[in-house]
């Protein structure tokens, strides 16, 4: 099995002939990872996301290679199967009446025997926690409880990368708390699933195995979150913060006050024993 | 220009299935030229609350009195006959006649208010404006609304150029398409679509939703001029960081009625587990040091870096 | 704005409403049939009408409608059954049948009545049966069923498939439309914008106020749903599986048992000619009277 879930080469694109979005990006991202790409609204990361969904054709010169296959060969003409990607809008990529429906729509295109599918369905809207609003209606939902919808729909597919395209930006607190436990979850469940998330929130990025920093459509900075939050006035520079822990550290660093934790309670322990 | 609540109730939907009582028996006074924050969780009524200001949800019962003038369930006549019923209902409580009476005081010293006047005066921004950008370019839709309240085409023009102005667009974007324009530019366009209109009272749903830090910051700091130049400012949010850093009275609200009325830092330091905040971490932290015995003044800190020296002040005393 | 009376569902999980739609909706066309078959004197077309309205209303009792709330939706067709009156006997005037009384040299003659009273019944009784359809049969059943029927003309390359992929999309939206369409009412109206009042000029740009941001907001929903659907695999002309099946049960056999019944005894009555006054009246001299 090849140990790369996702290898960008060279990735070039511009929506007009003057600006280039996306200027000569590589990198890659090894199965069973979670890396979280981020950048300010601008930076170039929904465009590398819209390529790697197919939702933008790749330019000559540009590849990307799924566990080894590349996105320009044929068997990734229309569709991406081992990619499921959940998309930013919750109703938007809602489509069945019911949370049922919705779940049973992506098995309904993989052909999945009818009889199989309630115990699929009922399987992932476990995982997710959703399991008390399988007859509930889109609109009775709130949007995280959508957006954990599509998830389970998505990974209803069993696909091998798990894509989400800016899937908290629409939410309220509330909503981006339970899609960043879903994350942890799943990663517990579904120890395989590589994930790719990209986002401008950098409160999201905490708990991944590696971050990539965009800016002006390049890569300004790779590396795991520890090591990226060190790069505090490079951040700022290009419209991002650091966590709000990460801030307070950086503050009490300052003033003199070393602590280590990135967890609240532990935080406050070392600070006050 | 004054805003107070009088036993404001509303329900959503009355006498059918989908009957939601959204704020129930609401008494509150926003002050003059503050910048109130009105925070709750998500269906505690903020939203509702709000749209009563301008004249959008008229009460179910009870009075909205802002301008000198009073917003009524129905027509003023009509209103007073049913209050004076509840008077000499012999099975109503003491509680609510003496409620009936303290309105029909009110609706003697006030007359009813025109709400098409009262929109103009307060300017109401939704959360996410940005669908509803109409016009063919940037200048006509910013000067929409000037427009619909009479103001000449020349000088809504000038209004909505002051206006792009205030958020940071240029002369560059006045012809421009608002649909050709990205997310921040189209919300800030939205914005400005508001502030044209000069209202003394500005609602504000959520402005910052969905922008980046940076882009965030700046509006903020736009809205704190205005409420500098001696603007009401109303804000509904659910981040605490904005509460704090610029809200100088805050109301909190749940499962449709006020909870409580306070100040930022007094409502931090004393924050309680039933008000279903998502509080910034900072307010996190200074919580758990409080239970932990730290004696810190937590009413004093606004910001990481106070609470990083007042920490560093109390080692070096306790040396 | 959520509750549109357009034949809302109203789940009171009858008998009625676990049948299979595809079922009630051949129940539903026998009976247009029925309403339209004329008999051989408009005495006979009246208790026909009569024994149709009593069948409808044990219909609505057995789906436990209420039959009021029903007819309420009706009082607009008062007015256009006046209207309709006076076209008819202004119509009528010279050609055959009884005249029963004048107003002035206007003749009121008994064909104008009769026409106008058989439009009005017949709108009545399939606008009654029409609703228990809507009332007991989720909108995306009635969807799957008529992609069912429709299905024969895959034959031709007709697209039934998404032709009924489609409706069900737009019923699944209709509430998250209205929800926005609220929301950009709301908004407009702080702008300034009266929806209610004001002169022509103010309504139409109230209108475009509202249809621009509407349109540009549904094209992009649309644009992101199509990604949505790619990303899970749809591919309209593949073949796929169906979650929710339909199933016929024993209910159906009954109802279609019933309708078939009915259908001929009505059929049988025409062919036979009988006449139930006839009837009657034979009965009565019969018992002496």
């Amino acid at each position: 099995m090849n140990k790369y879930a996702l290898e960008v080469s060279n990735l070039r694109y511009s929506y007009d002939r003057n600006v280039e979005v996306l200027n000569d990006i590589s990198f890659n991202v090894q199965a069973g990872t979670y890396v979280s790409v981020i950048g300010h609204n601008g930076s170039g990361k929904s465009t590398l996301a819209k390529l790697i969904a197919g939702i933008l054709d790749l330019r000559k010169g540009s590849d990307i290679k799924v566990f080894g296959e590349s996105l320009n060969s044929d068997l990734f003409k229309d569709s991406r199967p081992d990619i499921g990607i959940v998309f930013q809008n919750p109703d938007n990529q809602f489509i069945g009446a019911t949370v049922r429906d919705d779940i049973a729509f992506g098995l309904e295109n993989k052909r999945v025997p009818q009889k199989d599918m309630d115990a699929i369905i009922e399987e992932y809207a476990k995982k997710v926690g959703m399991s008390e609003f399988l007859d509930k209606e889109p609109v009775n939902l709130s949007g995280g409880q959508k957006q954990r919808v599509a998830i389970a729909g998505v990974l209803a597919m069993k696909p091998r990368i798990l894509l989400l395209d800016e899937a908290t930006a629409m939410l309220d607190p509330r909503g981006k708390r339970e899609i960043k436990e879903i994350i942890l979850e799943l990663r517990k469940e579904i120890p395989d699933l590589t994930i790719i998330s990209i986002t401008h929130d950098i409160e999201e990025t905490i708990n991944s195995d590696e971050i990539i920093v965009m800016n002006e459509g390049r890569i300004v900075l790779q590396g795991p979150p520890e090591v990226i939050y060190q790069n505090h006035e490079r951040l700022t520079s290009i419209r991002l913060d650091l966590p709000f822990i990460f801030k307070i550290k950086l503050e009490l660093a300052e003033q003199g006050i070393h602590v280590k934790s990135n967890d609240i309670d532990a935080l406050v322990e070392e600070l006050w024993p | 220009m004054a805003i107070k609540f009088h036993h404001l109730s509303f329900t959503y939907a009355p006498k059918s299935p989908f009957q939601f009582e959204a704020l129930q028996d609401i008494n509150l006074e926003i002050k003059d030229k503050s910048f109130t924050a009105v925070i709750g969780h998500t269906g505690s009524g903020k939203s509702t609350l709000v749209q009563h200001i301008n004249g959008l949800l008229l009460p179910s019962d009870g009075i909205v009195e802002v301008d000198g003038g009073l917003l009524l369930p129905t027509k003023t006549k009509k209103y007073a006959k049913r209050l004076k019923k509840i008077l000499k209902n012999k099975k109503v409580t003491a509680a609510e006649k003496e409620r009936s009476e303290y309105l029909l005081s009110v609706m003697a010293q006030y007359k009813a208010y025109k709400i098409k006047n009262l929109r103009k005066k307060v300017g109401v921004v939704f959360q996410f404006p940005e669908y509803q950008l109409f016009e063919e370019n940037v200048i006509k839709d910013v000067s929409f609304g000037p427009q619909n309240f009479g103001v000449p085409k020349d000088e809504a023009i000038l209004l909505a150029k002051e206006a792009l102005t205030l958020v940071g667009l240029g002369q560059e974007f006045y012809e421009r398409s608002p649909f050709e324009l990205s997310g921040g530019e189209k919300r800030r366009v939205a914005i400005a679509g508001i502030l044209a209109l000069k209202p003394e009272i500005l609602v504000l749903d959520e402005p910052t939703a969905g922008l980046d830090p940076l882009s965030a910051y700046k509006m903020m700091q736009t809205f704190s001029e205005i409420h500098k130049r001696g603007t009401t400012i109303i804000l509904v949010t659910h981040d605490m960081g904005l509460v704090l850093r610029y809200a100088t009275d805050v109301v909190v609200m749940k499962n449709g009625t006020i909870i409580e009325e306070t100040t930022p830092q007094q409502l931090f330091s004393n924050i309680k587990d039933d008000y279903s905040l998502e509080v910034p971490v900072l307010y996190e932290v200074m919580v758990e040091l409080k239970k932990r015995g730290c004696p810190l003044d937590f009413t004093k800190i606004t910001s990481i870096n106070k609470l990083a020296k007042a920490l560093k002040e109390l080692k070096e005393n306790s040396k | 704005m959520k509750n549109i009376s357009l034949g809302r569902y109203i789940p009171t999980n009858s008998f009625i409403h676990k049948s299979d739609p595809r079922i009630k909706f051949f129940g539903l066309i026998v009976f247009m049939v029925l309403i339209f078959l004329k008999f051989m004197n408009p005495a006979m077309d009246f208790i026909m009408y009569g024994i149709y309205a009593l069948v409808i209303f044990l219909i609505m009792k057995i789906a436990k409608l209420k039959v009021f709330a029903i007819f309420k939706q009706l009082k607009s067709l008062w007015f256009m059954m006046l209207f309709l009156l006076v076209i008819n006997i202004i119509t009528f005037q010279q050609s055959g049948g009884t005249i029963w009384f004048k107003i002035g040299t206007l003749a009121i003659r008994d064909i104008a009545i009769y026409q106008t009273l058989y439009i009005f019944l017949r709108l009545v009784l399939m606008i009654a049966l029409t609703s228990v359809l809507t009332a007991s049969t989720k909108p995306l059943d009635l969807t799957y069923a008529i992609e069912w029927y429709m299905t024969p003309l895959k034959v031709i390359r007709f697209p039934v498939h998404e032709i009924a992929m489609t409706i069900s999309i737009a019923l699944r939206f209709i509430p998250t439309l209205l929800d926005e369409t609220g929301r950009i009412m709301r908004a407009q109206e702080s702008r300034g914008v009266d929806f209610k009042g004001g002169k022509l000029r103010e309504k139409l740009r109230a209108i475009v106020a509202l249809i621009v941001p509407l349109f540009v907001s549904a094209l992009q929903r649309s644009d992101e749903l199509a990604n949505a659907m790619i990303a899970r695999g749809y591919d309209p002309s593949a073949k796929r599986t169906r979650y929710r099946l339909l199933r016929f049960t024993w209910r159906d056999a009954i109802i279609l048992l019933g309708s078939l019944m009915v259908l001929t005894g009505v059929i049988l009555l025409i062919v036979f000619k009988i006449d139930f006054v006839v009837v009657v009246q034979n009965l009565l001299t019969m018992w002496g009277l």
